[in-house]
C-alpha cells in the first residue's frame, strides 16, 4: 500500500475544494496550526489510531489540534477523513496539503534553529542571504533548540545547511577516530 | 555558552562560505517510529538503499521510496529514534567496510566484529553492500572444480568455481554440514598457497549454533580463510536482511581482486521471512504466502553475484559497478562460487521461496530426511539432485569413471523399491542392485571428514568397476579404509600423484584393481 499517494490524494482533494471555497490560506494556517500541535503532543498520533475512540471524540481532538475554528469546508473534510478511517493519515495529509499550498503561492518555508534567540539584525542577516538563493516569498520559522550548542541549522524547503557547533564536533570527532565516511 | 553577537558573526562567515549546492542536504522528518522502521516525510531525492542519518546520529537504510512517505529501516537502537526527528541523507549507499582483516573473524551484518578479539585490523574499504551482478562480457564459463571434499558431491554433483548450487532439504538433513565441510577442505588450497577464501553467513540461526561451527571451523584450521558473517535470531530483521548482502561484498573483494572465494548463505529461507517481516512493516503489498512479490528478483539479484571473472586483466577493470575503491587492485580470473542453503517443510520444493531459487541457481543437492535416517549420509536424494555446470570443471579421471555413477544409483533406488514388493528378481537385478547398495555404502562419508580428490577418484573407481562385488555389505567401511591405507603407504608416487593431477593410465589402473581384489579378500564375510 502506497501510504504517500493516499496521504496525497486526500490532500489534493482537499486542496481543490479549499480553492473552490476560497479558503485555501485558511486551511493552510489551520494545517500548520494543526501541525505543530502534533509536533508537540505525539499521543495524538496515537490517540487518532485508537479504535475505541468515538469518531465524534476524535473530531474534536483534530479540530482542539488546529486550535481555532476550523471552517466549514476543513471541518467537513475531517469528517470524511474519520469516516473512511484515514484519520491516522492526518499529519502527513497536513504535510503534503502545506507543500502543495507553497508550492502553488510559490512560498518556501525557511526554518532557523540556533542555540540561543538572535539578535534582530543577525536574523535580517539570515533572510537576506536566503533571499539571494530564491525568487520565492519566504516564510520565516525561527526555533531554538540548545543541543545545537552554537551556530545554526538552516532548513530552506527540504533541504538544510548545518552550520551547528554540535556537528562540527561531531565532523571532528569522527575525523579522530579515523571513521569518515 | 556563546554570545549572541558571537553567533552573528559566526554566521555571517559561514553563510559567505557557503557553497549551496554542496553544503545544503536533504532532510525530511520522522512522522513515525515502530517495529524497526521509521515512515519519514521529505527526503525527496533519496535512492534506495541509501544511508540517511537521524539528528542523534542513528543511520538506517531507506528502503521503501514512495513519494512523501520513505521508509527507512533502522538496524540497531531503534528506540532512540523518536517522531518529528529530522533526518538527513548521507549520498552513500548502504556499505561494509572489507579487507584482509575479516579472515579469521567473526562479524556482524554492519561488518563489526562480534568474536571479542578487538577491533578489525589492516586497510579496509567500504564496499556497497547492494551491487549490480558482472555482466555477461566479464565472466567466462564454469571450468576449474571446488572440491568439496564430499564423494557423493565431487563424483555425481561436482562444482566449479564461478557456480551456484543450491543445497535444499528438510530441517536436520545436514545442509550446513555440506556447506561447512566444503569450507573445511578449502585447507588444502590455503596450505598449497592458493587459497579458496570462504564466507559462511549465518541467518536467523542461534547465537550458540553459531559459536559452535566457528569452534569446529577453527579446530580444524579453516578460520585462517574464512570469515563468518552472523545475524541471528535475536537481531532485527533489517540485520538478517542484510546479512547475504554483507557476505556477497565481502566475496566481491576477493573475487574482483583476482582471487577465489566461496560464499555459504545458511539459509536463505531464513532471510525472505526477515524480508517478509520487513514487508509488513512497510505494509506493502504481499504476493504468494505472504511474501512480497519483488523477493524472486531478491534472491536473483544475490545469487547472480556469484560469478567466474574473464582473466583478462584489463576487460575485468572495466566492469560494471565496480566501486571506485576496488579499481586500483581490480585483477581478472577470479571466482566467487555460492553455496545458497534453503530449508523446505516436509519435502515440499514446489513452495515459492525453494522454487524460486532452483530456478535461479545451477543446480541442487537434495537431502532428504527419510535417507538420513536410514543412515545414508549425506542423505543426498541423488535422482533429483544436479549439477547443471560443474562436470566441465571436473577432473579427468573423475569424470571419466563417475559418468555413469549417478544415473546407476537412481536407478538402482528405483529397482530397489520395486523389488520390496517381494517376488523371484533376475540375476541380473540382483546385480544391479547389490553394485547399487554398495555404492550407496561407500558415498557415506562422516561430517567433517573431507577427502582428497585422488582418493575419492580412487574409491569411487572400486564402486564403479563392481570391485566390491565380494565384500560383505556391512564392511564396505572397513574395506575403503584399508583399500586407502595400502594405497597412502605403498602406492603414492605412482598412483595417487598423478591422480590427483588428473592422470589415470592402464598401469595405474590395475595397481587400483589389484590392491581392492585383495582388500575384498579380506572383508567377504
Ligand atoms: N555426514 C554425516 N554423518 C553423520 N552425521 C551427520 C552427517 N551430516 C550431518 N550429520 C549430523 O546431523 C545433524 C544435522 O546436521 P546439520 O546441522 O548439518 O543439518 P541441517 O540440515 O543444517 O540442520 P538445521 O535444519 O538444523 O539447520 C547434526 O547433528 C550433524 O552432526
Ligand atoms: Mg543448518
Amino acid at each position: 500500500m502506497d501510504e504517500g499517494l493516499i496521504a496525497r490524494r486526500y490532500a489534493r482533494a482537499l486542496y481543490r475544494y479549499a480553492l473552490e471555497e476560497k479558503v485555501a490560506e485558511e486551511v493552510y494556517e489551520a494545517m500548520k496550526a494543526f501541525d505543530a500541535n502534533a509536533y508537540s503532543h505525539p499521543d495524538l498520533h496515537r490517540a487518532l489510531g485508537n479504535p475505541m475512540l468515538a469518531p465524534e471524540k476524535k473530531e474534536r481532538l483534530i479540530v482542539a489540534a488546529i486550535g481555532r475554528e476550523p471552517g466549514e469546508a476543513l471541518l467537513k473534510f475531517i469528517r470524511l477523513l474519520i469516516t473512511n478511517h484515514r484519520e491516522t493519515y492526518m499529519r502527513l495529509i497536513s504535510f503534503v496539503y502545506q507543500k502543495i499550498y507553497r508550492e502553488a503561492n510559490g512560498i518556501v518555508k525557511v526554518n532557523i534553529l540556533t542555540a540561543e534567540e538572535l539578535p534582530a539584525e543577525a536574523m535580517e542577516r539570515i533572510k537576506a542571504f536566503v533571499k539571494r538563493q530564491t525568487s520565492k516569498a519566504i516564510e520565516f520559522v525561527h526555533n531554538v533548540d540548545s543541543s545545537i550548542l552554537g551556530g545554526f541549522i538552516l532548513q530552506v524547503g527540504s533541504r538544510q545547511l548545518d552550520a551547528s557547533l554540535r556537528k562540527e564536533l561531531k565532523d571532528i570527532g569522527l575525523k579522530l577516530l579515523g571513521q569518515g565516511y | 555558552m556563546m554570545k549572541a553577537n558571537e553567533i552573528s558573526d559566526i554566521l555571517e562567515m559561514q553563510l559567505k562560505e557557503v557553497d549551496v549546492r554542496r553544503d545544503f542536504e536533504e532532510v525530511g522528518t520522522v512522522m513515525e517510529v515502530g517495529d524497526g522502521v521509521a515512515h519519514v516525510f521529505g527526503l525527496e531525492g533519496v535512492q534506495a538503499n541509501e544511508l540517511v542519518e537521524f539528528e542523534n546520529g542513528v543511520r538506517g537504510i531507506a528502503m521503501n521510496l514512495e513519494e512523501s512517505n520513505v521508509g527507512v529501516i533502522l538496524m540497531t537502537a531503534e528506540d532512540r529514534v523518536k517522531e518529528n526527528f529530522r533526518v538527513k541523507r548521507t549520498g552513500s549507499i548502504a556499505s561494509i567496510k572489507v579487507g584482509e582483516g575479516l579472515l579469521g573473524r567473526v562479524i556482524n551484518t554492519l561488518g563489526d566484529p562480534i568474536d571479542g578479539a578487538g577491533p578489525i585490523q589492516g586497510d579496509l574499504i567500504q564496499l556497497p553492500l547492494d551491487r549490480k551482478a558482472p555482466g555477461v562480457i566479464y565472466r567466462q564459463p564454469v571450468k576449474e572444480p571446488l572440491q568439496t571434499g564430499i564423494k557423493a558431491v565431487d563424483s555425481m554433483i561436482p562444482i566449479g568455481r564461478g557456480q551456484r548450487e543450491l543445497i535444499i532439504g528438510d530441517r536436520q538433513t545436514g545442509k550446513t554440514t555440506i556447506a561447512v565441510d566444503t569450507i573445511i577442505n578449502q585447507r588444502k588450497n590455503f596450505d598449497k598457497g592458493d587459497p579458496v577464501y570462504c564466507i559462511y553467513v549465518a541467518i536467523g540461526q542461534k547465537a550458540s549454533s553459531v559459536a559452535m561451527l566457528v569452534n569446529i571451523l577453527r579446530e580444524r584450521g579453516a578460520m585462517d580463510y574464512t570469515v563468518v558473517v552472523s545475524a541471528s535470531a535475536s537481531d532485527s530483521a533489517a540485520m538478517r536482511y542484510y546479512a547475504p548482502f554483507a557476505g556477497a561484498a565481502i566475496g566481491e573483494y576477493f573475487r574482483d581482486s583476482g582471487r577465489h572465494a566461496l560464499v555459504v548463505y545458511d539459509d536463505l529461507s531464513k532471510q525472505a521471512v526477515a524480508y517478509r517481516e520487513i514487508s509488513l512493516i512497510l505494509r506493502r503489498p504481499s504476493g504468494r504466502e505472504a511474501y512480497p512479490g519483488d523477493i524472486f528478483y531478491l534472491h536473483s539479484r544475490l545469487l547472480e553475484r556469484a560469478a567466474r571473472i574473464i582473466s583478462n586483466d584489463e576487460v575485468a577493470a572495466t566492469m560494471n559497478d565496480l566501486p571506485d575503491v576496488l579499481k586500483p587492485m581490480v585483477k581478472g580470473g577470479g571466482s566467487l562460487t555460492a553455496l545458497p542453503v534453503i530449508e523446505t517443510q516436509a519435502g515440499d520444493v514446489s513452495a515459492y521461496i525453494p522454487t524460486n531459487v532452483i530456478s535461479i541457481t545451477d543446480g541442487q543437492i537434495f537431502l532428504e530426511t527419510g535417507l538420513f535416517h536410514e543412515g545414508i549420509r549425506p542423505a543426498i536424494n541423488v535422482g533429483i539432485s544436479v549439477s547443471r555446470v560443474g562436470g566441465n570443471a571436473q577432473l579427468k579421471p573423475m569424470k571419466k569413471i563417475a559418468g555413469t555413477l549417478k544415473i546407476d544409483q537412481a536407478q538402482y533406488r528405483e529397482l530397489e523399491s520395486f523389488s520390496k514388493f517381494g517376488g523371484d528378481m533376475d540375476p541380473v537385478t540382483a546385480m544391479v542392485i547389490d553394485k547399487g547398495r554398495k555404492n550407496a555404502r561407500l558415498l557415506i562419508q562422516p561430517q567433517h571428514a573431507p577427502m582428497l580428490v585422488e582418493e575419492e577418484i580412487a574409491v569411487i573407481y572400486c564402486g564403479t568397476k563392481g570391485l566390491l562385488k565380494d565384500v560383505a555389505l556391512a564392511r564396505v567401511a572397513e574395506f575403503e579404509k584399508f583399500f586407502l591405507d595400502v594405497l597412502r603407504s605403498h602406492h603414492r608416487e605412482d598412483v595417487l600423484m598423478p591422480l590427483s593431477k588428473g592422470v589415470l593410465d592402464d598401469k595405474m589402473s590395475a595397481v587400483l584393481e589389484k590392491v581392492a581384489e585383495d582388500a575384498a579378500q579380506r572383508f567377504k564375510e
